[in-house]
């Protein structure tokens, strides 16, 4: 039949997604392992290496230090992406466009550029190493997001349920209350969950912004791999995945994650 | 006749109206995210321009702006090697990368939605979700000197002594390859939208075999999508510095890895902003190439 | 403007006379920056419990009309008033109107209980007991028992009940339709006619409909306004507005018509192509004269010698050039020679049937010729 994938085809497909994955997938196994150095297949299996991992304050510091940044940019990107997306969706002023245009160019910047000129602007505002540094360098990178999928989600609400609403006697503020944001929550909660994965993934602008007091979990690791190879980093990068994973999941419980991100 | 004077407040007026007063409510609206963008965007990129014309030595900025440092530049060979090397490494990767996705973009393109489809459609785009030092751990672990791949090789009899896949700029392709992959599948499927398989079925009844029909049918067809999808990947190759850091262990030299190493190790502020710019100004001439190349094929 | 007594074609009971109008548009204007006005100058009178049709082609300034009406837009000028107040300034969410959208708007994060009930809510009344009279609300519209449904899950005709339903269950002063019948396909938008009407009648409210479907203006409405280019070109009855149109551009919205350009003879006499045909209406002062027949009021008759003829209808010889069968009627266009006129009769075995090429005469009465000056 035209269009159906001949055999090859499909083998080509089976090694290009093993390929894909092949570097996460491996770092399970290895998380395993009970050698004192990385070695393949390992010599011996246990939990040694997460006892470690556990009993290693640097991770263990990092770790909650990306926790915390992560939900404190999350709800600092909502709080002032939400308003932004609906005043750029539901007002008509001059600059609208341009000011849309400004929100989202940090989408268009390498991270590399962004991050060297933050630390540069962060030096002279003495944020440099600080908890607030890392909200705000994290909070360029997510707001982006968040003005994006509000709004798409808000042009996607048609404005008749809004005006329905006033008709049958809902002021202003209960528009918004009862209708306009329980029908904005499917972006809401992509928003968020996009928010929190970005920051507690962010490698290079945290690597430009944190000191030797405060690092996060990447960066750590990034600093770690660059000295040491051993398969604690491996039961670092489980935990990493499966903190996505949860948030993937809790996505995908409320509103189907695909959609979410096809959308 | 009174134009706008209502002055009640409900949704609706909002929308086609611009007193003041809701002027001042859009305002409120977006000042949190203005500031936001004006400390971490517009601010640091002007001072970095601003700073590119400066010196500095040792994390010191002094002296009067100039084009010193752009002078120096473009007159140390080094420098020119830099973009050599990351010219010619992310045009590699880009065309890699493309060999890599097209297969998967169509595949995935051509599957009837179907749970299955979601599935793989979540695994191609996995590797945005996980953090690039997790992936690129991986691949350390996959191909170093005693790495999985050459573990495996010298077991088996087949290498008397290991590949070297890292600390090389071979490392770095592949791990760039990998990281590029989803940005590429997703652009192409965004750009298959003229792929209708009825036009395939006409090609195939006029006579064209399957491999006539992908060079003459569906390649065509795709070429926005492949257009974009190059863009995309070649400007995230250029400014990529995880990958080329750790695969290349400090000895493969990119211009990415330069602004790190100038900035945080030598403080030499001025010349990582200067090296940034020439970043930004490969990324304008690579945009318009495309637009160019847009409004010819698009 | 006068509110006449009239026959109400769907049930043909007498409606009431008013003089004491509900609803007063006076002098409503809607302007955007210096264009030329959407909706200029409006005055319209309606009474208690009266049902108005807004009719007009799209871009005529109905639906703003009827926005502004909601407050949903703001008026430029003029006033709107709601028995004796003055509501022109207040804000949509206080005027206490029901509005049915084009395409329903419900709610669809909630179910159609909690849709119904949400003006309740918002009007300080109980969950419970808001939930009580939506059911209540939603029987009277025929649907009992879909409260726990979502609006998703209701066919269209369905959610255009649950839009009424919601529209009508906070008791409202006015009731504002906007096109709510457009979405529907035919059959279901005759049904949904009568059912509309009908709950109008019982509940008594005023209402005001907006559409671009004569039929429906005809078939529903106490009160016709044909809207065009912003301004009212006619308020009436159905029957006055099809009868008796104000201008060529009513005559030819409202119906098929014919058009001929003639002169006036005479005050009972005009000339078309020729001819002279018994025509009262037209003025001496107009610089032209534009004469619309309506192709039913024409009959077509075997061809014979016109002095035969009463000298009290018109009367002409032509041509059948085409025949059109459309099921119900027979369309005939033919030739009399200056212009090309098209005749409609109904079908039926017991009528003469002609076929192309046959010599006709064409019949009509004085007052079917109606003069307009253009």
């Amino acid at each position: 039949m035209i269009g159906s994938p001949t055999w090859t085809f499909r083998l080509l497909i089976v090694v290009l997604y093993l390929f894909l994955l092949a570097p996460i997938m491996i770092v399970v196994p290895l998380s395993f392992s009970n050698d004192p150095l990385l070695m393949f297949p390992p010599r011996s299996w246990g939990m040694r290496w997460y006892v470690e991992l556990f009993h290693h304050q640097g991770m263990i510091d990092a770790f909650w230090i990306s926790f915390r940044v992560a939900i404190i940019v999350t709800l600092l990107s909502l709080a002032a992406g939400i308003p932004a997306a609906y005043a750029l969706r539901r007002f008509v002023f001059p600059g609208r466009d341009a000011l849309m245009a400004l929100f989202t160019a940090p989408l268009l910047l390498p991270s590399i550029v962004l991050g060297l000129a933050i630390l540069l602007m962060f030096v002279r505002l003495q944020l440099l190493g600080t908890f607030t540094g890392l909200v705000i360098a994290h909070s360029i990178v997510t707001t982006p997001y968040v003005v994006r999928i509000m709004s798409t989600s808000l042009a996607a609400l048609p404005p008749t349920v809004e005006e329905a609403a006033t008709m049958l006697g809902a002021s202003p503020p209960q528009v918004f209350r009862r209708v306009t944001l329980p029908l904005m929550m499917p972006g809401v909660i992509a928003s968020s969950a996009l928010s929190f994965m970005l920051s507690f993934d962010e490698v290079v602008l945290s690597l430009f912004v944190t000191g030797p007091r405060i690092s996060t979990l990447p960066v750590a690791i990034f600093n770690y791999v660059e000295v040491r190879m051993d398969p604690m980093i491996a039961c670092v990068s489980v935990v990493l995945v499966a903190v996505t994973l949860l948030v993937i999941l809790s996505v995908e419980r409320s509103l189907g994650f695909t959609r979410a991100m096809v959308k | 006749m009174k134009i706008l004077t209502a002055n009640s407040s409900s949704l609706g007026q909002l929308k086609n109206t611009t007193k003041p007063r809701l002027w001042l409510w859009a305002l409120v609206l977006l000042v949190p995210l203005l500031v936001i963008n004006l400390v971490s965007f517009v601010g640091p990129i002007t001072h970095l321009v601003q700073l590119s014309f400066l010196q500095s030595r040792a994390g010191v900025i002094s002296g009067t702006y100039s084009l010193e440092n752009y002078a120096n530049f473009f007159s140390d060979g080094y420098y020119w090697g830099l973009i050599g090397n990351s010219l010619m490494m992310s045009f590699t990767v880009t065309l890699i990368t493309l060999g890599c996705s097209y297969p998967i973009a169509l595949f995935l393109y051509r599957m009837s939605a179907s749970s299955w489809r979601n599935v793989l459609f979540v695994l191609t785009i996995s590797p945005l979700l996980v953090s690039s030092v997790v992936r690129t751990y991986g691949w350390m672990v996959l191909l170093g000197d005693q790495g999985v791949l050459n573990s495996a090789l010298l077991g088996a009899g087949l290498l008397d002594h290991p590949l070297r896949l890292v600390n090389n700029r071979i490392g770095v392709a592949i791990g760039l390859v990998e990281t590029l992959v989803p940005y590429m599948v997703l652009s192409l499927m965004a750009g298959f939208g003229r792929l209708d398989l009825s036009l395939e079925e006409a090609a195939a009844s006029l006579g064209a075999n399957r491999i006539k029909r992908f060079f003459r049918i569906i390649l065509p067809l795709t070429v926005p999508g492949i257009a974009l999808g190059c863009l995309l990947c070649f400007v995230l190759a250029i400014s990529s510095f995880i990958t080329p850091k750790l695969l290349g262990g400090g000895r493969v030299f990119l211009l990415a890895t330069e602004i790190y190493d100038q900035a945080v190790i030598q403080l030499e502020w001025s010349m990582a902003a200067t090296l940034s710019i020439i970043v930004l100004l490969i990324f304008a001439l690579t945009l318009f190439l495309y637009s160019q190349f847009a409004r010819r094929f698009g | 403007m006068q509110t006449t007594l009239s026959q109400s074609p769907v049930d043909s009971l007498p409606v009431r006379s008013s003089d004491a109008s509900f609803l007063r548009l006076e002098a409503i204007t809607k302007q955007y920056g210096s264009n030329s006005p959407t909706v200029d100058r409006l005055d319209l009178n309606l009474g208690k419990g009266q049902l108005l049709g807004l009719l007009g082609p799209s871009g005529c300034g109905k639906t703003t009309t009827l926005r502004m009406i909601a407050g949903l837009l703001p008026i430029s000028a003029g006033r709107i008033l709601i028995g004796d107040n003055d509501i022109s300034h207040l804000p949509p969410h206080k005027r206490d109107i029901g509005l049915v959208f084009q395409n329903y708007a419900l709610f669809p994060h909630m179910n159609v209980g909690e849709n119904v009930a949400f003006g309740l809510t918002m009007r300080g009344i109980g969950k419970r007991e808001s939930l009580r009279r939506a059911e209540e609300a939603l029987e009277t519209v025929r649907l009992p028992g879909l409260g726990k449904r979502r609006p998703k899950e209701l066919s269209g005709g369905q959610q255009q009940r649950v839009a009424l339903a919601r529209a009508l269950v906070i008791k409202p002063r006015l009731l504002l339709l906007d096109e709510p019948l457009s979405n529907l396909d035919a059959q279901l938008r005759d049904q949904m006619r009568i059912e509309i009407r009908d709950i109008q009648q019982l509940l008594g409210i005023t209402t005001v409909f907006v559409t671009h479907d004569q039929t429906e203006a005809l078939t529903m409405c106490d009160q016709v306004g044909v809207m065009y280019g912003g301004r009212l070109a006619q308020l009436g009855a159905p029957e006055e507005i099809y009868e008796r149109p104000a201008s060529m551009f009513v005559a030819q919205f409202v119906g098929r018509t014919n058009v001929l350009t003639g002169e006036q003879v005479s005050h009972q006499q005009v000339r078309i192509g020729g001819a002279r045909y018994r025509c009262s209406g037209a003025r001496p002062h107009w610089r032209g004269l534009k004469i619309a027949i309506r192709p039913h009021r024409i009959s077509l008759t075997p061809n014979r010698d016109p002095s035969l003829l009463s000298t009290a209808t018109n009367c002409v010889q032509g041509l059948v050039a085409a025949i059109t069968y459309i099921g119900d009627v027979l369309q005939y266009e033919v030739d009399i020679g200056c212009a090309r006129i098209r005749v409609e009769t109904p079908t039926g075995s017991s009528r003469l049937r002609y076929k192309v090429g046959d010599l006709v005469m064409c019949e009509w009465l004085p007052q079917d010729m109606l003069a307009f000056e253009g």
